[in-house]
């Protein structure tokens, strides 16, 4: 069975069980308890007995113990402001003082209004905070129900006053923010008194209900009236808010209800219906004389955590309930999230085996079209890069080849202009003896042949003045180079100059017959040698 | 009255439940990162396998396109006689032969130089074969320039294997007469593509038959 929340609500008369059911809250159980239970003692155990074959009904519900009865004690505590966690130690000890003959005791929530601060500073007050503490001080009426809950384990999640829950009532009215209010509303056991400031709940009372029903109404709001102003709740000077009066009652009186008004700032009396506040609240419900449903609900009960029964062994089964759907919780996520890699990994491992056996079947692919690319290949009896070698190895020795033709067509276009010069030798050769015919020391092939060296000799054959030979000479060299597309120079001259510049003979000496001549030129090897 | 699932043994059952779970989450979690782990690993070796493979058919692809280029020329130079074992003996039949094409006994005389083996820049790479290098000294006489080139021709051209003509001196002596032939002396190189253990040979003179 899916668990639900569920509120037992204990008057002096009865125990009502309220469990919020998918289609609402709803009234499960209601067990009538005798007044007195120190003589009515069978009629304790059977209503007990009633109560218990309920609860096993629920074993997994959350259970919420709200009582209204008139045992119960308010008491208005002044403390210094502290940090949040010293506050509470005071405020534990406290309540400690006060109620001791009670376990069942709580503070009642305050909310700090805004500018609370500011506002004592300027009226030069101690920093000081005002709380309500309360307590439930008829613990034997109590004991029965709750030791019930609490030998079953239930998940019990906490134990208050329907007093100390009104203050909740405030969002369903719509008063002044800032206001004060008087809530009443008719319960199972009379009429609850709540009078809520803007920072929480300051006064809570019972009136039991009588006969005098209207009548009875406007005296008791009087007498409640009559107390706040006595205990400086409300009406004192320099304190100017206005009080409104909300009566909560099913069966809304046919006349309107008056108080007597001696402030300006107090409003009459305003009567609403629960179905006014909750328009669709559980039918029911809606019309029934109790309306202390409107507050069995967690936006009510939210700000009280554990209300009476913090610090008690009641609660501990609601400890472990959450520590359970805690490990619960956190386990399910774990394993959601378990699940979900398990499911993106098996994903990913089925698009890597899809990927893999794709790879597989394009290296089988390759490998095949290798072996077909090798079959078809010629066969030869050398390696293909050996083959390759061999065929420019020798298109390279090819090219050390000289080509006589193109270099005697050459010199001879480069003698033509010089008519008197007879050539008797013709030479030539890389220039670099033997250059790239032999190894070098470590091995490596040696620098290739760069160039080829020309060697004319001849001599004059006319007679010419020395200088003009030695002139035509010189043409001659240069002339070799230019045609050959390389650097002519002179080995010897017909007539040689001596260190000091002179000729050997006068200038203008017609020269003798046959003087030697030698040019040299050296061309670089390329592939064209002549122009 | 029925056991609260509330109450601390119960607590104590729900823990070691989540605990449990726990345990076969970590069990599934590793088990999955296992399997992951092998199809990623067989992904990585298909990978692998993909790159030698294609390497293979980069390999036998170049082979062949290299075999394709190079195995006709060198088929011809094998038919051409290029790679023809150089014979001392019948070596001057060869040059005989080269000579005596369009001037008739114009050589006077020839050395088959010393056998030399040849390392250069032309036959870095080729490591089938080693070069042996054969110089072939000739001297001879020749009427005119237009001679000679044709009898650099005709060696050019007839003699087997492969020969380069590298030095060559033409001597014109003026002191006899007007019309004195020319002297030539030339030297051309054989290259000779031979195993690596042939043995090299002696100088070897030769003349005009």
């Amino acid at each position: 069975m899916k668990a639900c929340d569920h509120y037992i609500y204990i008057t002096v008369a009865s125990l009502a069980c309220y469990r919020d059911n998918a289609g609402g809250l709803e009234l499960v159980a209601d067990v009538s308890t005798p007044r007195n239970v120190a003589v009515e003692r069978s009629a304790l155990d059977a209503s007990l007995r009633q109560f218990e074959a309920h609860l096993d009904r629920y074993p997994h519900d959350r259970y919420f113990v709200i009582t209204d009865t008139q045992a119960e004690a308010y008491q208005s505590e002044t403390v210094p402001t502290l940090p949040p966690r010293d506050l509470k130690l005071l405020l534990n000890r406290k309540l400690q003082q006060r109620y001791r003959s009670t376990d069942y005791r709580a503070v009642v929530p305050h909310r700090a209004r805004p500018y609370a601060f500011i506002r004592n500073l300027r009226r030069r007050r101690s920093r000081t905070t005002t709380r309500i503490l309360y307590a439930l001080i008829n613990p034997e009426t109590l004991a029965p129900w709750l030791g019930a809950l609490e030998r079953r384990a239930f998940n019990v999640r906490g134990l208050y006053s329907l007093g100390a829950l009104m203050p909740a009532l405030m969002r369903h009215l719509n008063l002044p923010a800032g206001a004060d209010a008087l809530l009443v509303m008719r319960t199972a056991a009379g009429y609850r008194h709540a009078f809520v400031s803007p920072s929480g709940l300051r006064f809570s009372r019972l009136c039991v209900h009588s006969g005098a029903a209207d009548s009875q109404v406007t005296q008791e709001i009087d007498k409640t009236l009559q107390y706040l102003t006595m205990a400086r709740l409300w009406g004192v000077d320099g304190r100017h808010r206005a009080l409104h009066i909300a009566i909560i009652d099913a069966e809304a009186s046919s006349s309107a209800l008056t108080v007597p008004v001696d402030n300006p700032l107090m409003k009459q009396p305003v009567q609403i219906r629960p179905r006014d506040l909750v328009a669709n609240g559980p039918a029911k419900l809606l019309d029934g004389a109790n309306s202390a449903w409107l507050l069995f609900n967690r936006a009510a009960i939210r700000t009280h955590g554990l209300g009476c029964a913090a610090g008690l062994t009641l609660q501990d089964a609601g400890r472990r309930a959450s520590y359970r759907a805690a490990a619960l919780g956190a386990t399910a996520a774990i394993a959601l999230a378990s699940v979900g890699y398990a499911a993106l990994t098996a994903t990913a491992i089925r698009e890597s085996v899809k990927r893999s056996s794709t790879g597989e079947l394009i290296a089988a692919h390759l490998d095949a079209t290798a072996e077909n690319s090798e079959r078809l290949t010629p066969k030869a009896d050398l390696d293909a890069d050996q083959m390759r070698a061999v065929v420019q190895t020798r298109a390279r020795l090819l090219e050390r080849n000289i080509d006589a033709a193109g270099l005697m067509q050459g010199i001879a276009a480069a003698l033509a202009p010089f008519p008197d010069l007879t050539i008797d030798l013709l030479e030539w050769s890389y220039a670099a003896a033997a250059a790239g015919s032999a190894p070098t020391a470590d091995g490596a092939a040696p620098t290739p042949p760069q160039a080829i060296l020309i060697r004319l000799g001849g001599h004059i054959n006319a007679h010419l003045l020395k200088a003009d030979a030695n002139a035509q000479v010189s043409g001659l060299a240069t002339a070799i180079g230019l045609q050959l597309g390389g650097l002519g120079g002179i080995e010897k001259l017909p007539f040689d100059i001596t260190p000091e510049g002179t000729l050997t003979s006068k200038s203008s000496d017609v020269a003798a017959p046959k003087p030697q001549f030698s040019v040299t030129a050296t061309i670089p090897v390329g592939p064209k040698r002549t122009s | 009255m029925k056991s609260s699932r509330y109450s601390a043994a119960a607590l104590a059952a729900t823990l070691k439940c989540c605990v449990a779970a726990l345990i076969v989450c970590i069990l599934l979690i590793g088990f999955m990162r296992a399997a992951r782990r092998a199809a990623e690993h067989r992904n990585e070796l298909a990978s692998q396998r993909i790159q030698v493979a294609r390497a293979h058919l980069d390999r036998a692809n170049e082979r062949r396109a290299l075999v394709e280029q190079y195995l006709g020329p060198y088929n011809q130079l094998v038919q051409e006689g290029s790679m023809q074992r150089f014979d001392r003996a019948a070596a001057g039949d060869w040059f005989e032969a080269a000579i005596r094409g369009p001037v008739e006994r114009a050589v006077d005389g020839y050395v088959i130089g010393k056998d030399a083996p040849y390392v250069g820049h032309e036959n870095a790479e080729l490591s089938a074969f080693r070069i042996v290098s054969h110089p072939l000294e000739f001297t001879a006489t020749v009427e005119d320039e237009d001679e000679f080139a044709d009898m650099m021709k005709s060696i050019e051209t007839r003699l087997p294997g492969t020969t380069a003509e590298e030095a060559c001196s033409l001597h014109h002596d003026r002191e006899s007469g007007r019309n004195e032939p020319l002297a030539v002396r030339c030297e051309v190189i054989w290259y000779e593509f031979a195993p690596h253990d042939a043995i090299l040979g002696a100088n070897a003179r030769g003349t005009q038959p």
